[in-house]
């Protein structure tokens, strides 16, 4: 009998999920951590650190006489590499307001750094920086939560200024020789540019989150009664104001239905206000005259303005029901919307009012190209990978600011140009003169250009800024030289196939696909055409034990060109080999942490070289064996990987192993080691987000997946060939031919023609 | 309802305890241990669900931040960053036991609307078991993020803070998450 579902509420949620207070740790634990503890020696502290230390255990007059002697060798470094500096004066275009322009259109003229990115000048701030920067005449503006509002000179790679203003979600514009910015103070500062000093200030009685609005001699600038951040605050409420830039007062404010933290768009008269309370306000902007109202779900982002049109993103907190909303500018009236099929959110869009082109980002990762006149799809990128700000174009490149760095997409296409990963969590980047200028939740600055800009250009030389380094030696660009979509041959749910529980894939010499089936002990072997060729169960002394007493399973198998097999029967901590006849030939292994002891393995390759390599959990220890099952050596691979890695291992036709590891603050990345456990480098840091499988390609080349969305292919020398996007890329076989067999957490099975393989390795 | 303490470190001897342990005091470090463990344990037990993972992530995750402590720059930050890596150790533990790739139905799903508006205590206790049977089929990172709202009534800001994502990513996670509980609650009933 079908038990009915209870309906899936908030409260019954709550009380499912959480645990008692009562519920305490296992009395031993305590005792059973302390003696770890004991036994761990702990990473030394970060050197800047011990040197603080030192230098505040000095003596007071000993630190005076060193900051001033560094305060000098600063000054004359300053002198020494001046007037080389100077020289660099290059112009620069302008980006003088959040989103490129008072419409927020994320248009800006002249062109970005384009898919092939470098660092132009990379700094960390103490705090994070939660906004978007300016730029004018080369110079960035940009506030940090820790207060401070700061200027950098993008060409000489130095900060000019850094007066603590209490800044820290607003976005400044640019009006003159003025930079205003909404403050915590709950005021409008403006700032000189030239010197950093405060200008005037405007108190306002609410917060100015938003981008200041700068249109003639008139700023606009909506504000929050609290400091609500795109959350209803129950209470608050909201203002627009229009203030007089000559004579800093307000000509004319008005209460708005909620509280608003986002940006006003301003063109020609009418300027639209968006709140929280999901109500976009329109004004006549000469007599503060309300022209229209338009109601979104929950809140409404920055409004954009283009043409007749105002295209209104409304944000959804629960991410089921956001919709991009086309209405007219004069009437508010509705004319299109766009729903994202799965219900995602869209952040406020791109529109390029020459092409007549809508580029809208949703939080999950899709990149939709839209006809503005009719909201009719042109494209849909998928990048796999969560956007949280709105993107900006510039030069025909889109470039979007997801979790994982910036991404260049090709505006007519689609197409992945480039990603060049942050080490932190991105705002709305700002793009003028060639550079993008990008603030991170992890608090540092980038300055990127096209690399070959870099490499032609002089570099700055000298320490002329103490916060400013030139070149970041952890990050560098992965350039995508090829990028095509995958091309799905056929998709199957598993229970299409017959299988119910976990599963696992493994690809045949002979282009079939050997799904693991462990709830069975069996395997479902697919050919080429998604058709079940057979099942194979091993019987007796050879029958598996896959599953794990949790439920979860393996099924891992390494075949031999004879086509012969070894499968890592993982509950049995045994290796069992099959001759191609699948006639068991004989097993090795027992439970423990010795040589051919296994706890769990859970991954089985045989290399090039015809050796047997076993990867065991929880340690990722490696064994590898001759085929009989003698013992030959292990790989640990160093303390940066043990205990860390993903499934499974590649090894290279030099006998090269590859293991994916990370997570736990260490970075993702792929390990290249040598037979004698030396590593002999690091592959795909600053790239990868979280590796789960890797597979080797026809050619010896190296694929891994990323995440649920994401396969990238690598030469053994670690350089990236190309990434794709697409469904159902957790778990990825490579055939012979170089098609993909893959699965996702969806529980359907793909053959993906990968179309272009991008450069041959 | 479980209330979860604060994320920042809650007195002025907590703090020096950090700072203590910081510089090799194991016995500081145990101190802090015993102040925390049952609540790092309630709340990997709530994600992991069963005893040995929750215990497993319990001592690889105090262990590691036995060892990372020196690098943690701002100690009033400790209770955070100490979740984070309880959190970070589940779900590990979780991906750690890969090939989990449940077979999960595509075809669209709808709950029933005729459900009765009550139900009587034993039903109500049905209905929590049935939940959980369907919460243990979800992966770590949805379990992760539904355990941290619904039972530790975290709101998505702290859970964004925590898992260093967006507070949109954290939204789309939560509703992908719930999304998924609805299908699996239809394979566990069937």
């Amino acid at each position: 009998m079908t038990r009915k579902l209870p309906p899936l509420t908030r409260e019954l949620l709550n009380r499912s999920l959480a645990l008692p207070e009562s519920t305490v740790a296992p009395a031993d634990l305590r005792g059973s951590i302390a003696a770890a503890v004991r036994l761990t020696p702990q990473q030394p502290a970060p050197l800047e650190s011990r040197i603080m230390a030192k230098v505040v255990a000095l003596p007071r007059p000993v630190r005076l006489a060193m900051t001033a002697l560094l305060l000098m060798s600063l000054l004359a470094g300053i002198a020494a590499v001046g007037a080389q500096l100077l020289r660099r004066s290059e112009p620069l275009s302008d980006s003088s307001t959040f989103r490129g322009n008072a419409a927020r259109t994320g248009v800006v003229t002249g062109p970005g750094p384009g898919g092939a990115m470098t660092i132009d000048f990379q700094t960390t701030l103490s705090g994070q920086i939660v906004s978007s920067p300016a730029i004018v005449d080369g110079v960035a503006y940009v506030g940090a939560i820790d207060g401070r509002f700061r200027a950098f000179d993008l060409r000489r790679h130095v900060e000019l200024w850094s007066p603590d203003l209490n800044v820290a979600w607003s976005s400044p514009s640019v009006a003159g020789e003025l930079v205003i910015v909404g403050t915590e103070d709950r005021d409008l500062v403006a700032v000189d540019r030239g010197t950093g000093d405060v200008a005037w200030r405007i108190p306002l009685d609410g917060y100015a989150a938003g981008s200041p609005a700068i249109v003639g001699e008139r700023l606009y600038v909506s504000t929050s009664s609290a400091q609500s951040r795109g959350r209803p605050v129950p209470g608050a409420t909201g203002k627009v104001l229009a203030i007089d830039l000559e004579t800093h007062e307000v000509v004319w404010q008005e209460d708005l239905p909620g509280p608003s933290t986002r940006s006003i768009a301003v063109q020609g008269s009418i300027l639209v206000v968006p709140t929280d309370v999901g109500i976009a306000v329109a004004f006549d902007s000469a007599t503060a005259r309300e022209l229209w109202r338009f109601a979104t779900p929950v809140f409404t982002d920055t409004p954009v303005i283009a043409g007749e049109r105002v295209l209104l993103a409304g944000l959804d907190l629960e991410g089921n029901r956001g919709v991009l909303y086309v209405v007219d500018l004069e009437s508010g009236r509705e004319i299109w919307r766009h729903r994202r099929a799965n219900g995602q959110t869209v952040v406020a869009p791109i529109v390029d009012p020459e092409t007549g082109i809508v580029y809208a980002a949703a939080v999950d990762g899709d990149v939709v190209a839209l006809r503005a006149d009719d909201g009719a799809e042109i494209w849909t990128r998928r990048l796999g990978v969560q956007v949280g700000s709105s993107p900006t174009k510039a030069g025909g490149v889109l470039y979007v600011a997801s979790v994982g760095g910036i991404e260049a997409l090709e505006a007519a296409t689609g197409d992945v140009l480039g990603i060049f990963p942050l080490d932190g969590i991105p705002f709305s980047p700002a793009v003028a003169g060639g550079h993008l200028v990008v603030g991170t939740q992890g608090g540092s600055l980038y300055a990127l250009t096209a690399a070959e800009a870099r490499a032609s250009s002089p570099s700055p030389t000298g320490g002329v800024a103490s916060t400013a380094t030139a070149e970041s030696p952890s990050s560098s660009a992965h350039i995508i030289t090829s990028t095509v979509a995958l091309v799905e041959v056929w998709a199957r749910t598993a229970r299409d196939l017959g299988i119910e529980g976990p599963f696992f894939l493994n690809g045949a010499p002979d282009g079939r696909l050997w799904i693991a089936d462990p709830t069975r002990a069996r395997f479902v072997i697919v050919g080429r055409d998604g058709g079940v060729v057979e099942t194979w169960q091993p019987t007796g002394d050879a029958a598996l034990a896959l599953v794990q007493p949790d439920g979860d399973g393996w099924g891992a198998v390494a075949f031999l060109p004879d086509g012969g097999f070894f499968i890592a029967d993982s509950e049995h901590q045994r290796v069992v080999h099959f001759d191609a006849d699948r006639e068991m030939i004989g097993s090795w292994g027992t439970f423990g942490s010795g040589p051919r002891q296994f706890v769990s393995p859970f991954g089985i390759t045989v290399g090039p070289d015809g050796l047997v390599y076993v990867v065991d959990d929880p340690t990722c220890r490696i064994q590898v064996f001759e085929q009989s099952g003698n013992y030959l050596r292990t790989l640990a691979g160093g303390a940066d990987v043990r205990d860390r890695c993903t499934n499974n291992v590649v090894v290279g036709p030099d006998g090269t192993v590859y293991l994916a590891s990370g997570g736990r603050g260490a970075p993702w990345r792929i390990t290249a080691i040598a037979p004698d456990d030396t590593i002999v480098r690091q592959i795909g840091e600053g790239l990868l987000r979280e590796p789960v499988l890797l597979a080797s390609g026809p050619n010896g080349e190296l694929y891994a997946t990323d995440g649920p969305d994401r396969l990238h292919l690598f030469a053994p020398t670690g350089d990236l060939i190309s990434s794709w996007s697409g469904r159902g890329l957790e778990l990825a076989v490579i055939e012979p031919n170089g098609d993909a067999y893959t699965t996702g957490g969806d529980g359907v099975i793909r053959l993906y023609s990968l179309a272009d393989r991008g450069r041959a390795p | 309802m479980t209330a979860h303490a604060s994320t920042s470190v809650g007195s002025a001897s907590d703090a020096s305890l950090v700072e203590l342990a910081r510089t090799g005091d194991a016995q500081a470090f145990e101190r802090l241990i015993d102040a925390r463990l049952d609540r790092a344990y309630r709340m990997a037990l709530a994600i992991l669900r069963t005893e040995w993972d929750a215990r497993d992530a319990c001592q690889e995750a105090f262990v590691a931040a036995w060892r990372e402590l020196p690098r943690l720059r701002d100690v009033a930050r400790f209770d955070a960053w100490l979740d984070r890596i309880v959190v970070n150790e589940c779900r590990m533990l979780l991906r750690r036991r890969k090939a989990r790739v449940r077979e999960i139905p595509i075809e669209a799903l709808s709950l029933p609307t005729d459900h009765p508006t009550s139900q009587s205590p034993l039903d109500a206790l049905a209905d929590e078991d049935i939940v959980r049977q369907a919460f243990g089929r979800l992966s770590g990172d949805q379990r992760t993020v539904l355990v941290l709202h619904h039972g530790e009534s975290r709101p998505v800001a702290e859970i964004a803070n925590l898992l260093r994502v967006p507070s949109g990513t954290v939204m789309w996670r939560l509703f992908s998450a719930r999304r998924a509980l609805e299908k699996a609650l239809r394979e566990v009933s069937e």
